[in-house]
């Protein structure tokens, strides 16, 4: 366990050595919210709309406040699995007393433990730029809103995982990677909220895992799902992180098989 | 100059067909880029569904107007995207960083240049297709008369917005000069052209201000757009080509004084 610890503290350390880059990247990631505070307020008002589908104005920017926050979660970009397969690096840990799944886990939880708590600050910017559009939660939801971005965390984890296995057998997989992690996080609800989706597409949408990465953390947010309906996505983001680990263990134990050490 | 035009041309073919042959091994990863364009653009169209159920108008402009300047600045991205993006991006992520910026400064031309056309991605040109197409289609179903005097105006002023968004982009890659390692800096462009797939008016008036003056974002889409769908206006076509001058110059400029920073792999 200590090595784990030393490792992740080893992480975290790496995270801070290049502070401009960050400290710029922060600064960055807070445009996607201004562009759609600016844009969303224009709708609402030029459409003279109190509501879309439960959604007032007000929902909608904490919507947006809420979901710039969870990108510093995001995942894809922290995985190093793949690049380190690829690349023929990753012999260096696995001559190394320890389990690839879970320093590369680490090196993710480091990583993004650090943005996330660094970019605090900049939420409290942003929130006191635009508080009058910006609601916050009851102590109770709030509690299940951590815990349950903490669980979709995991289950987001656990899906990259997989396509970095498969570099493994079918090579670098970066262009796969990104592309089913834009396809996950539109699905997840990160450009709008779901419940805009008309119809059947909206359905569909509610049906799949990734809703729960963005759209139902941020629904438990705004007080808008009761208890039982939280329960119920706690057990179903667990049961699809199982899943998901499951096919990862699988594709990763095939995959080793044809490792050679040798790199591009 | 012809000189010099001709030595450019030369080059570029030389990087584009290296890029040619470099593509053509990974069919697998072109196909994955390209699907990722499409993927963009059908979410897109989903998302301005969204806004037009609920308005029929977006500051003014309506729904195929929109989704002309969104296509446009698509246009304008792939388009850098294909030809100067990645070797920009280099210059900040590694050309500096590991001293490999050595190869390109000892070389008889133009340093900057030849910086930004070493990497072209040709696949991301593919893009350009659907674009083109949904611009076209956005144009038809517009409703609005397009005469052949816009048409000329627009066709002027989106080759002056390429040279722009270049300048803009070298412009913020630069302080990787002084900096040791600023690979976020490559996010920037990706971000601030989000303020151009939009009309202007829909953000504040100090914002509208600043993108156009400062960091001229909002001038590299919207003021063709708006020159294609109504009236040119002299002043619009007059300030884009001195802003793409002065950007020109600030870049070069900037570019010079980054060069003299550089001190090989220890930088």
């Amino acid at each position: 366990m200590k090595k784990y610890w030393t490792y992740f503290i080893t992480t975290l350390k790496l995270n801070t050595a290049y502070k401009a880059d960050f400290l710029l990247s922060l600064f960055i990631d807070t445009i996607f919210f201004f562009i759609s505070f600016a844009l969303w307020k224009v709708i609402y008002k030029e459409g003279s709309i109190d509501m879309i589908s439960s959604y007032s104005l007000r929902d909608t920017i904490t919507y947006f406040f809420v979901t710039s926050i969870l990108f510093r979660l995001e995942v894809s970009g922290s995985i190093y699995l793949g690049w380190q397969i690829w690349s023929g690096y990753f012999t260096n840990d696995l001559i190394k007393p320890w389990s690839i799944t879970v320093i590369s886990i680490l090196d993710t939880i480091g990583e993004k433990f650090f943005v996330f708590s660094l970019y605090i600050p900049v939420s409290v910017v942003i929130y006191i730029s635009a508080h009058d559009y910006i609601s916050l939660p009851q102590l109770p939801n709030f509690l299940m809103f951590v815990i349950t971005v903490m669980l979709a965390f995991f289950m987001l984890i656990a899906f990259n995982l997989i396509f970095h296995a498969m570099t493994f057998r079918f090579g670098d997989q970066d262009a796969n990677i990104e592309l089913f992690n834009y396809t996950a996080l539109f699905l997840a609800g990160s450009f709008f909220p779901l419940a805009f989706l008309p119809g059947n597409l909206g359905v569909i949408f509610r049906l799949l895992p990734f809703k729960n990465i963005f759209f139902v953390p941020i629904e438990i947010f705004l007080g808008k799902m009761n208890p039982d309906q939280i329960y119920r996505s706690w057990f179903e983001i667990i049961v699809w992180t199982i899943i998901f680990y499951c096919i990862y263990r699988i594709v990763y134990k095939k995959g080793i098989r044809l490792y050679t050490g040798t790199g591009r | 100059m012809i000189k010099t035009i001709k030595k450019f041309f030369r080059i570029n073919n030389i990087l584009f067909k290296n890029a040619y042959i470099r593509d053509s091994k990974i069919p697998g990863f072109v196909f994955t880029s390209v699907i990722n364009q499409l993927l963009d653009i059908s979410i897109s169209l989903i998302f301005f569904d969204i806004i037009f159920a609920n308005t029929k108008t977006l500051a003014g402009w309506n729904f195929y107007q929109v989704l002309f300047l969104y296509s446009f600045t698509k246009f304008i991205a792939s388009f850098h995207s294909a030809w100067t993006k990645k070797g920009i991006n280099s210059v900040a992520r590694e050309y500096i960083r590991l001293g490999d910026y050595d190869f390109y400064a000892t070389k008889p031309f133009d340093s900057m240049t030849l910086t930004s056309i070493s990497k072209p991605r040709l696949y991301s040109f593919i893009a350009l297709i659907f674009e083109i197409g949904l611009m076209i289609y956005s144009a038809v179903r517009s409703g609005i008369n397009i005469g052949f005097i816009n048409i000329f105006w627009f066709i002027f002023l989106l080759i002056f917005s390429l040279i722009l968004f270049y300048f803009l982009s070298i412009i913020t890659i630069i302080p990787a000069f002084w900096v040791t390692k600023l690979t976020a800096i490559t996010d920037f462009m990706n971000r601030m052209i989000q303020f151009a797939k939009y009309p202007s008016r829909v953000f504040p008036i100090f914002l509208r201000i600043s993108l156009s003056t400062i960091f001229p974002i909002i001038v590299v889409a919207y003021f063709p757009v708006e020159t294609l769908f109504y009236p040119p206006k002299v002043g619009y076509i007059v300030y884009m080509v001195l802003v793409t001058f002065f950007f020109g110059w600030i870049a070069r400029f900037l570019w010079r004084l980054g060069e003299k920073n550089y001190s090989s792999a220890s930088s």
